[in-house]
C-alpha cells in the first residue's frame, strides 16, 4: 500500500515537474532568443511557444500548472517590470515632445477604441488592443489583462494583433523615414510614440543612426511611463471596490519610482531580464492553456481595428508632426 | 461595421501588395543583418494575418456546421457571427432559418400535441390497424370503451376482444373492406369488454398505404353506440307501440293539421294515412264539437294537455263513435312548439260493457237482496233446526258428528263441544253399535231415507228410544258426504206401545225378537193375531197360500222365478226380509226348504244376522217356523238356543174371547182415530149383523163400549173404561 501510494507521489511530482518544466522552458527560450535576436520579442516568442506545446501535449497536469503559475508570475513580472519603468523629467525632453508623446498615446488608445466600437470587437479586447498600442505593446497588454481580466483568448489575440501590428510598423517605418523626408528627431518621435515595442523601436530606428535609436527609445520611455498612470486608472475603472488598486500595481509603482529615482543603475540593469522572465513564463502559461483555435474566434476585427487605429493615427501624428513648425 | 469579404480580400490583398512593396524597398537598403529580421517579420506578419483571416472565415463555417448538424439532430441552434460579412448573413440566415424550423417544428409539435390530445379527449376510441386487424396504436379513450390499457391492446388482433358469435361475422365483413382496400364507415360490430359487458362500436375507417401503395393497414375511430342501439330499439319498441296499438294516435302539426296517422286511427276511423294527412283534425268531428275542440286545443297550449272524456267523432263511413280524447302539447329541444298529440280510445264498446255490468250489477244486487234473504231464511231454519225439539245431527262417513243442535245436547247429555268430532258410536249402546257402519253403507249405496225406531245411549249411561229419521248429506259433487240425523225421543211413547200391545196381544210377544215357533197352527195364530194388532205380515214358506189361512203377503219359496215366489237361497231371503219397508212387520219364515237348500249351518248363521237386524232396527217380529220331525236333534238344539220362544199370556179378563176379540179390535181401530160401524165389524170377524149386535150389546153392557150415531150410521168406541183393560197408566209405565 505504502509502496503504491510512493509510487503515486512520486508519479505525481514527476508530472508536476514536468508541468513545471513545460511552463518553464518556452519562457526562458523566448528570452535567449530575444537576448539573441532584439526584434523578437521574448513575450511574444513566448505566446507563440506556449500555445504551439500547448498544442501539442494537450495535457490537463501542464494546463493546470499554468493556471497556477499565472497567479506567481503576473505578479512577480508586473512587479518587476517596474525596474524597466524610467520616469521622465521635464528637463529631459522637451515639453512638446512630451506633450506629443502623450497625445500620440491618446490618439492610438482612442482611435484603436474607435475602431474596435466600430468592428464589434469586444470590450475587454478593446482595452487591451488600445493599451497595446498606445503604451509598450505586448507588456502594456500583459500588466493590464491584470486588471481587466480578459478571456485567455482575448488575451492572447491582442498579444498576438499587438505583435503583428507593430512587426508590420517595424517594417514600415524605416521606409517612410526614407520616403518621406522626414527629419531624424521627427524619425525618432514617431518610432518612440507610435511603435508598439521597445524591440520594434529599436529594429526601426536602427537603420537612421544610433542617436534616433536613443532619442526614439528616451520616447518609447515616456509611452512606457505612461503605463504606470494608465495601469492606476485601469484598475480604477475595473476595480469593484471604489479607488482599489492591485497590491501588485502599487508595487509596480514602487519599483518604477525607486529604478528612475534611487535604485543604482546596475541594481536596475539586474533585475530588468527577471522581469522579462516572468513575463515570458507567463505568456507561456497562457498560450499553454489557451487552444489555437479560441483564438481564431475573435476574427479579422481585432486585427482590422488595430491596424485601422494605428494606421489613422499614425497618418494623424505625421500630420502634425508635419504641421508643427 | 459592415465589410463584404470581397473587399475584405481586395484590402488584405492591397495591403500585402503594398507591404511587399514597402518590404522590397526597405530590404533592398537595408543591412545584410537586417534583411533576414525583416524577412522573419514579413512571414510573422503574413503568418499572423492568415491566422486571423483563416480563423474569420473557418470558424463561422465550423460553427454553421455544427449548427447544422444541431438542427439536423432535432436540437435548436444560433449562432452569433459579427464578421460583417457574408459569413455574417450566412449565420443570421441560419438563424432565421433555424428560427422558422422552431417555428415550424414547435407549430409541428402544437398542432402534434393539439392532434394528440385531440384524439386523447375526443369521445372515440381512435386506434390503428395493421393489414392483419392487429391494433398498433390505440387512444387512451379504450379504457373507458372496452376498459382495457392502450397498452394491452396493441399487438391484439380485433377479433380478440370480440364475442365468439361476433368473430366469424366481423372477420367475414372486415375482409371484404380490407380485399376492397376502401374506406368504410358505420360498421357496427359488438366488444366484450374486460369486464365481460357487452358493447356495440359504430367504427369508421380509412385504410393507409405505402410508398408502393401496398395497404398498410386501417385507421378508424370506433363510438361507443351502446346506448344509441337502445334508444333506437327503444324508439322503434315504442313506435311499434304506437303504430299497432288499438287506440288512435293521430300527431299535429301547430294548425292542428293531422301530421301522422297510426293502424289505431285507421282502424277507428277508416281514413288511410294518405286520405288524411295534411286535413284538419276537425274533419274527424261533428259540427257541435268544433267549438269545444278550439277550447280544447287552447287549453292544452296554455296547461300542456287537455282532456276530453266521451266525446263524438266521426268515422269515414259517418258512423259516430264514442272516444275518450287526450290532446298533449309537444314541443322541441328548444322548447319550441311544434304540435300536438292526440291520443283517441274507442270508448264505444266500454260503454256497452259498462251498461251491460251496470245491468249485471243490478242483478247481482238483486241476487244477493236474494242470497241475503236466502241467508236470513238459512238462519232462520238454522234457528229452527238449532231450536227444534228433535235431536238433529250429522254425521260425516267416517263416523265422527259433524253438527249437534240445543236438543241433541239435552237429549243426550253432551253438550255441543263434546259432540263436535265424537265418534257417533258412542251415542250407541253395545248391542247396537254396528248401526253407525250400517248406515254408511246405506247411504253410500244411495239410500235416500232411512226411519226406523231405535235406542240410544245417554252421557249418563242411560238408554232412550228414538225415532230416527236418517237423510244422507251430499257434496258439491252429488257425492254423499255423510248423513243427518233426526232423533226424537219416543221412550214413553215405545214403552206404551209396548206395554199396550203386549196387553193386546194373544201372546208374550217382545218386538225385535226372533221366535221358532214348530208348529204351523201356532205360528199362524200367532202371525194373524200380531197382522190383527197392526204388523203388516209377510210369509215365506214352501206351503201354498191356502195351507196358511192368512191375510198378508206371501212369498213362495221356489226355484223357478215366478210372481210371488223367492229363490230359497238365503241371499234372496235375506235381502227380502231385510228390505221390508215398515218397522212394525211379522215375518213367518219356513226354515225346513231353506235348510234343505243352504244347509243348516249357512241358515243357522242368517238366522243370527237376522235376529241382530231386528233386534238392532226394531223392524218386528220374525216367526221361524220349523219341522223337529225334519231335524235331527242338534240343530233343532242350536236352533231353540237362538231363538226366542212363543209362550201363552195368561188371561187378564173375564170376557168371552169373541167378545174381547171385538173389544181389542174397536180399540187398536180407535187408536188410529177410526170410529167402526157393525159393516165393518161384520166384515171383519165375517158374522151377521145380529151377532155383532149381541156381542156389541154385551160390551156395552159392561160399560166397555158405547154406540155413537153419526147421522144414520151407528158406530161403536171403546169406552174409558174399556181402554182399560188395554192401557197401563203413564205412572206405571214411568215406574216400569
Amino acid at each position: 500500500m505504502d509502496g503504491g501510494k510512493a509510487g503515486k507521489n512520486e508519479l505525481r511530482f514527476l508530472n508536476k515537474l514536468f508541468g513545471l518544466a513545460m511552463i518553464v522552458t518556452p519562457g526562458i527560450a523566448a528570452c535567449l532568443i530575444s537576448q539573441l535576436y532584439p526584434g523578437m520579442d521574448a513575450l511574444f516568442l513566448a505566446l507563440i511557444f506556449g500555445v504551439t506545446l500547448g498544442s501539442f501535449l494537450n495535457r490537463k497536469i501542464v494546463r493546470d500548472m499554468a493556471e497556477k503559475s499565472l497567479a506567481i508570475t503576473l505578479p512577480l513580472g508586473i512587479v518587476l517590470y517596474g525596474a524597466k519603468i524610467k520616469i521622465p523629467l521635464p528637463a529631459d525632453f522637451p515639453t512638446w515632445v512630451i506633450l506629443l508623446t502623450i497625445f500620440s498615446a491618446l490618439l492610438l488608445g482612442t482611435a484603436v477604441l474607435i475602431f474596435a466600437k466600430i468592428f464589434r470587437v469586444s470590450k475587454k479586447l478593446s482595452v487591451l488592443l488600445a493599451c497595446g498600442t498606445a503604451l509598450c505593446g505586448v507588456s502594456a497588454i500583459t500588466i493590464v489583462s491584470s486588471m481587466v481580466r480578459p478571456k485567455k483568448e482575448e488575451f492572447s489575440a491582442a498579444i498576438i494583433v499587438i505583435t503583428v501590428v507593430g512587426l508590420t510598423g517595424a517594417i514600415l517605418y524605416p521606409f517612410l523615414g526614407c520616403h518621406l523626408g522626414m527629419s531624424p528627431e521627427k524619425y525618432a518621435i514617431l518610432c518612440g510614440a507610435t511603435l508598439h515595442q521597445t524591440g520594434l523601436v529599436e529594429i526601426a530606428s536602427i537603420p537612421f543612426g544610433n542617436d534616433i535609436l536613443q532619442n526614439s527609445l528616451a520616447v518609447k520611455g515616456i509611452r512606457i511611463a505612461l503605463i504606470s498612470i494608465a495601469s492606476l486608472l485601469i484598475s480604477f475603472a475595473y476595480s469593484e471596490n471604489r479607488f482599489y488598486v492591485p497590491w501588485y500595481i502599487v508595487a509596480f509603482l514602487i519599483v518604477a519610482f525607486l529604478s528612475s529615482f534611487i535604485l543604482s543603475p546596475e541594481i536596475v540593469n539586474f533585475v530588468k531580464p527577471f522581469s522579462t522572465l516572468a513575463f515570458s513564463i507567463t505568456l507561456a502559461s497562457i498560450g499553454l492553456s489557451v487552444n489555437i483555435r479560441d483564438i481564431q474566434k475573435v476574427h479579422l476585427s481585432p486585427l482590422i481595428a488595430a491596424y485601422g487605429g494605428w494606421f489613422v493615427s499614425l497618418v494623424l501624428f505625421i500630420l502634425i508632426m508635419e504641421w508643427k513648425p | 461595421m459592415r465589410v463584404p469579404i470581397f473587399p475584405k480580400i481586395v484590402i488584405i490583398s492591397l495591403f500585402f501588395s503594398v507591404l511587399s512593396l514597402i518590404f522590397h524597398t526597405v530590404t533592398s537598403n537595408a543591412e545584410p543583418g537586417m534583411v533576414f529580421v525583416y524577412h522573419i517579420y514579413m512571414f510573422m506578419i503574413i503568418l499572423g494575418i492568415s491566422f486571423f483571416v483563416a480563423g474569420s472565415i473557418t470558424e463561422p463555417l465550423e460553427r454553421l456546421k455544427k449548427g447544422f448538424e444541431s438542427v439536423m439532430g432535432g436540437e435548436s441552434a444560433r449562432i452569433d457571427v459579427e464578421t460583417g460579412d457574408e459569413l455574417e448573413d450566412l449565420a443570421n440566415s441560419f438563424n432565421y432559418m433555424v428560427e422558422v424550423l422552431t417555428s415550424q417544428k414547435n407549430m409541428l409539435k402544437r398542432s402534434e400535441e393539439k392532434y394528440k390530445m385531440l384524439v386523447e379527449d375526443i369521445n372515440d376510441w381512435v386506434f390503428e390497424l395493421d393489414n392483419n386487424f392487429v391494433y398498433t396504436y390505440s387512444s387512451p379513450k379504450v379504457r373507458d370503451i372496452i376498459g382495457y390499457e392502450p397498452e394491452e391492446v396493441v399487438g391484439r388482433r380485433i377479433f380478440d376482444f370480440m364475442p365468439d358469435e361476433e368473430k366469424a361475422r366481423a372477420a367475414e365483413e372486415l375482409e371484404g373492406i380490407k380485399r376492397g382496400k376502401i374506406p368504410f364507415c358505420n360498421v357496427e360490430n359488438v366488444f366484450m369488454r374486460k369486464d365481460g359487458s357487452r358493447i356495440t362500436l359504430e367504427i369508421c375507417g380509412r385504410p393507409f398505404f405505402d410508398e408502393d401503395e401496398n395497404l398498410r393497414g386501417y385507421r378508424a375511430v370506433g363510438r361507443d353506440i351502446t346506448s344509441r342501439k337502445r334508444a333506437e330499439e327503444k324508439i322503434a319498441y315504442l313506435a311499434s307501440i304506437t303504430e299497432h296499438t288499438v287506440d288512435a294516435i293521430i300527431s299535429l302539426d301547430p294548425d292542428s293539421r293531422i301530421v301522422s296517422w297510426n293502424k289505431g286511427a285507421e282502424m277507428m276511423f277508416g281514413y288511410t294515412e294518405q286520405e288524411v294527412i295534411g286535413k284538419p283534425l276537425v274533419t274527424l268531428m261533428p259540427k257541435e264539437n268544433w267549438d269545444a275542440c278550439r277550447e280544447n286545443f287552447k287549453r292544452a297550449v296554455l296547461e300542456g294537455y287537455a282532456r276530453d272524456i266521451e266525446t263524438v267523432r266521426i268515422t269515414k263511413d259517418g258512423r259516430r263513435v264514442l272516444v275518450d280524447q287526450t290532446l298533449t302539447t309537444i314541443y322541441d329541444t328548444d322548447g319550441e312548439h311544434i304540435g300536438f298529440v292526440a291520443i283517441m280510445r274507442d270508448v264505444s264498446k266500454r260503454k256497452d260493457a259498462e251498461e251491460k255490468l251496470k245491468k249485471a250489477y243490478r242483478q247481482l244486487e238483486e241476487k244477493t237482496q236474494e242470497l241475503l234473504k236466502s241467508q236470513k231464511q238459512l238462519r232462520h231454519l238454522a234457528n229452527i233446526v238449532e231450536n227444534s225439539n228433535d235431536a238433529i245431527y250429522s254425521v260425516d262417513l267416517e263416523g265422527i258428528i259433524t253438527s249437534w243442535n240445543k236438543t241433541a245436547e239435552k237429549l243426550f247429555g253432551w253438550t255441543r263441544e263434546e259432540a263436535l268430532g265424537m265418534s257417533a258410536d258412542i251415542l250407541l249402546p253395545d248391542e247396537i253399535k254396528n248401526e253407525i257402519p250400517f248406515l254408511i253403507q246405506k247411504v253410500k249405496k244411495g239410500v235416500r231415507f232411512i226411519s226406523y225406531e231405535t235406542r240410544r245411549l245417554t252421557k249418563d249411561g242411560g238408554i232412550i228410544d228414538v225415532d230416527v229419521t236418517v237423510s244422507p248429506i251430499m257434496d258439491e259433487d252429488g257425492k254423499p258426504a255423510g248423513f243427518s240425523v233426526i232423533a226424537r225421543d219416543i221412550t214413553s211413547k215405545v214403552r206404551t206401545e209396548e206395554k199396550i200391545l203386549k196387553r193386546i196381544l194373544k201372546y208374550d210377544i217382545d218386538k225385535g225378537k226372533v221366535y221358532l215357533v214348530e208348529k204351523l197352527d201356532l205360528a199362524v195364530d200367532v202371525f194373524n193375531d200380531l197382522v190383527k194388532c197392526g204388523y203388516v205380515g209377510t210369509v215365506i214358506t214352501r206351503k201354498f197360500p191356502d195351507e196358511i189361512n192368512v191375510q198378508s203377503e206371501h212369498l213362495w219359496l221356489c226355484e223357478k222365478k215366478s210372481k210371488n215366489t223367492l229363490l230359497p237361497s238365503i241371499l234372496q231371503v235375506e235381502t227380502a226380509v231385510m228390505n221390508l219397508p215398515n218397522w212394525n212387520n211379522v215375518v213367518l219364515l219356513e226354515l225346513d226348504y231353506l235348510i234343505l237348500k243352504n244347509g243348516f249351518e249357512s241358515t243357522f248363521e242368517f238366522i243370527q244376522r237376522l235376529k241382530d237386524a231386528f233386534y238392532l232396527l226394531k223392524k218386528g217380529v220374525v216367526l221361524l217356523l220349523a219341522d223337529p220331525e225334519v231335524m235331527d236333534e242338534k240343530e233343532l238344539k242350536l236352533l231353540r238356543k237362538e231363538c226366542s220362544r212363543i209362550r201363552p199370556k195368561p188371561r187378564h179378563h173375564d170376557l168371552p174371547p169373541r167378545c174381547y176379540e171385538l173389544l181389542r179390535y174397536v180399540y187398536m181401530e180407535n187408536r188410529m182415530g177410526r170410529k167402526i160401524s157393525f159393516k165393518e165389524i161384520m166384515g171383519h170377524f165375517s158374522i151377521a149383523r145380529n151377532t155383532a149386535k149381541k156381542y156389541v150389546r154385551y160390551l156395552e153392557g159392561r160399560g166397555l163400549m158405547k154406540v155413537i150415531k153419526d147421522g144414520r150410521l151407528k158406530l161403536v168406541e171403546v169406552t174409558e173404561k174399556g181402554k182399560e183393560l188395554f192401557y197401563t197408566p203413564d205412572s206405571s209405565l214411568r215406574s216400569d
